[in-house]
């Protein structure tokens, strides 16, 4: 396509579909020449990463089963006090709960407060782990695909 | 003919697609019939709080019948409601319908007026199927409703219990072709009798948009974006693909934005809030433009792109919402993007070919005018109502 003619033409009669193809074909151009820019490959980062950092969707990953499967690594939210001592057990826990921490709050609160904290980015981390993941999955697959479809190339004649 | 319009809110004040839509039609149809608008006290479309007072009023020339809203929407149980329905869960048609009451408004009394006041108007035009409103007055006048579902490709219009509803009313009001495909989709059998209306513009006289760029202290080239500041009109993506497009340093331009905001604005040197625009100011801004964006990936219809075409500047418009992209495609009045690197190309294409984006502006314009006139659109209406009377007298 002559760009200053169609150019020239779009002046007097524009024509929405071929503007289009022209910038996805400039886009395509460009990419196929290595010509993506360092800043383009940045910002189309930048904005895959806020997209999955930003979802709404805070439910579980594949990978916290798999890691539950490999043993204890969530963060604490909360103190926790149990015991298997029966009877004298339940009292200290009783004791724990309503004598020693109330005037320990001030304390606990904000180690809770950061626990939270790493939670949220935890699941945030881990669902960026899973995309990546899958991602790699994808581009493998395409990868095996275009190797299967062009031929080898040999030094031979 | 006495014509009633069901909405959901209703004043000149209020900014909305269907509210304008609603308004501007009630509003053209009372020079030649008696219409009356029955409508809530509600004001704000987050939470349905009551800005208006009960009872009857005259706005512009047309009779507003406001009922109380019972109830404000409660968040909490509007969001867990949403997801049961709109995340994959499994959930029943009466899970569906808590969610249309989540939804609201919640108007007994206007359900109530319109199901004791049936016989009084010979048809009532409802706005927006998703609503309360809707829900509740249009099963009661079905033979004499026209719906005008305002409905767009979000996951609402698939809910199972809107396959009947959409079957119900004596005609439906579409405002674009890709709606009416929308809603024929989803509906259960063939819909009833339908048209597609559009929606006219008017561009208000002796505007001075050099004027209000230095009024507004606008002195670079800008891209505007006019409409509700709100994630799901897409201004978050907006946000960041042009601070993203800024960092290549092509162009210098501002990005300004008019109209009520449901999200922080970046605070950055080139995004520029200028608040709730006027009508003149709005086309003000319009005209002196490089050239007007619209990021929302859900519309029925978008009122600011067809008066950006009006007034003949060039749109650029988020290619994933079907009617912006169809009737960007129709009117050859824009451009889209369906990706980051589409936008940028797409901005630096208008703003290195303005002669392009003038000619794509004024094929806008051309489109307008031969499609989107206030003749056109109160014939069709006054057709349908005609075609639901006759059909009843049958």
């Amino acid at each position: 396509m002559d760009e200053k003619a169609s150019l020239e033409r779009w002046t007097e009669s524009p024509d929405v579909d071929e503007i289009m193809a022209f910038l996805r074909g400039r886009i395509e151009a460009r990419r196929r020449g290595g010509a993506l820019y360092e800043d383009e490959i940045r910002s189309e980062a930048s904005l895959w990463l806020s997209e999955i950092l930003v979802e709404r969707d805070e439910g579980e990953t594949a990978l916290h089963q798999q890691l539950d499967s490999l043993g204890d690594w969530r963060p604490m939210l909360h103190p926790n006090f149990s015991t298997h001592r029966g009877f004298i057990g339940r009292i200290g826990v009783w004791v724990k709960k309503h004598v020693l921490l109330p005037p320990l709050r001030w304390l606990v609160e904000p180690v809770e407060a950061n626990a939270w904290r790493q939670d949220r980015l935890n699941v945030r981390l881990l669902r960026l782990v899973e995309e990546m993941a899958r991602e790699i999955g994808r581009l493998k697959a395409r990868l095996a695909k275009l190797e299967k479809e062009t031929p080898e190339k040999t030094d031979r004649p | 003919m006495k014509i009633a319009f069901v909405i959901h809110r209703y004043g000149a004040d209020i900014v909305g697609g269907s509210e304008t839509h609603c308004r501007r039609i009630a509003e053209q149809l009372a020079a030649r019939h008696s219409v009356e608008v029955l409508t809530t006290t509600a004001s704000d479309y987050v939470t349905w709080k009551e800005g208006y007072k009960e009872g009857v009023e005259t706005i512009n020339g047309v009779t507003v019948r406001r009922f109380r809203v019972r109830s404000r929407r409660n968040l909490v149980r509007f969001k867990e409601i949403s997801d049961l329905c709109f995340h994959g869960q499994a959930h029943t048609a009466e899970d569906e319908k808590a969610w249309v009451r989540a939804n609201g408004p919640d108007s007994p009394d206007l359900a109530r007026y319109v199901r004791e006041n049936k016989a009084g108007y010979d048809a009532f035009v409802i706005y927006s199927y998703r609503y309360a409103t809707a829900w509740d007055t249009l099963p009661e006048v079905a033979d004499k409703a026209i719906l005008v579902p305002t409905a767009e490709e979000d996951p609402a219009v698939h809910l199972t219990i809107f396959r009947d509803f959409f079957a119900l009313p004596a005609g439906i009001l579409f405002l674009t072709p890709e709606e009416q495909d929308l809603v024929g989709r989803a509906a259960l059998g063939s819909l009833p009798p339908s048209a597609v209306i559009g929606f006219a513009v008017d561009v208000p006289a002796e505007l001075d948009p050099e004027g209000f760029k230095k009024r507004r202290g606008l002195d670079r080239p800008y891209v505007l974006y006019v409409g509700r500041i709100d994630r799901n009109k897409g201004c978050e993506l907006l946000f960041r693909y042009f601070q993203e497009y800024l960092k290549r340093k092509t162009h210098d331009v501002d990005l300004v934005l008019g109209g009520s905001a449901a999200l922080s604005i970046p605070d950055h040197p080139r995004i520029k809030y200028l608040g709730f625009l006027t009508d003149r100011e709005k086309f003000e801004a319009i005209f002196a433009s490089e050239l007007l964006v619209m990021p929302s990936p859900y519309e029925s219809l978008c009122i600011v792109v067809l008066e950006a075409w009006k007034a003949g500047r060039v749109t650029l418009v988020n290619g994933q919402c079907k009617v912006l992209r169809g009737q960007s495609r129709r009117s050859r009045g824009g451009l889209y993007f369906d990706s980051f690197a589409e936008f940028c190309e797409a901005m630096d294409f208008l703003l290195d070919h303005p002669a392009v984006g003038a000619a794509l502006g004024r094929a806008g314009r051309a489109w307008i005018q031969a499609n989107f006139e206030w003749v056109h659109l109160t014939a069709k209406i006054e057709d349908m109502i005609a075609r639901t009377i006759a059909a009843r007298a049958k």
